[in-house]
């Protein structure tokens, strides 16, 4: 979309080949080092399939606290879910599971809605544990970039074992000594 | 000094060693679990701290709520 004009620069359209571990069917991906100055935004469809075997993400399982693990940001962050519902706009089309706190408060999430997460507060895992209508997931990061620190010491050992971890790894935190 | 981390609820993530405007907490430990989680214990410097309570001021400075005054 970026031309020759002055401001064409401005408009940007998600390239693939920019984030080639990135297997979830994005349309927007914002961040410092795409365009200066800009806070990390990330939109992606959320379909049926996504996150169960044969899609084309890996599958998250569907066993107690399954989905992305636990875990804070430095920043703030907006978790938006939009479903695609003409006739009921707040209709969010899933259901979605969302832990919240140390104590894995859980969550379910059948319409349109913001979750804020303060900085450093632990919150996933998260799921989509049903799809019927194909809905829109917004993820604002308030600060240049995704950071990202794991905390799976909240989980059951049983579930840490089933879990790839290489797949969840920590972003932006030296801890010192 | 005015505030102690509490042991019992402390999940051992070393986020405090990095937030301390003072630098006044340490990691005197760090183990590394199986899953390769990194475990540190944690300890709170008498002499480099100014019980300013930057680490109680926060709701979600420590995520598990675990420094506390007294």
């Amino acid at each position: 979309m970026a031309d020759k004009t002055k401001y064409g620069k401005y408009f940007i359209e998600y390239d693939p080949k920019d984030f080639p571990k990135e297997s979830r069917p994005v349309m927007v991906r914002m961040q410092e080092s795409v365009m200066k100055g800009s806070h990390f935004y990330l939109v992606h469809w959320v379909t049926p399939s996504f996150g169960k075997a044969g899609g084309n993400i890996k599958p998250m399982g569907d066993y107690k606290y399954a989905g992305h693990p636990p875990h804070i940001h430095k920043d703030a962050e907006l978790l938006i879910h939009i479903g695609s519902n003409p006739d009921d706009p707040m209709d969010l089309g899933a259901e979605v599971e969302m832990y919240m706190g140390p104590e894995l408060e859980r969550h379910v999430i059948t319409r349109t809605c913001c979750i804020y997460i303060p900085p450093n507060f632990i919150h996933a895992p998260w799921r989509p544990i049903k799809t019927t209508r194909p809905w829109i997931f917004i993820e604002i990061n308030q600060g240049p970039s995704h950071t990202e620190k794991s905390y799976r010491q909240i989980l059951p050992e049983e579930t840490r074992e089933k879990i790839d971890w290489s797949r969840w790894p920590d972003e932006g935190y030296d801890i010192p000594g | 000094m005015a505030y102690k981390i509490n042991t019992k609820k402390c999940l051992k993530c070393g986020l405090c060693a990095t937030e301390c405007p003072e630098k006044a907490i340490a990691v005197d430990d760090r183990v590394t679990e199986k899953d390769g989680l990194v475990r540190y214990t944690t300890r709170i410097d008498a002499k480099k701290c100014t019980d300013c309570g930057t680490c109680v001021s926060f709701e979600w400075w420590c995520p598990n709520k675990a420094i506390m005054k007294g």
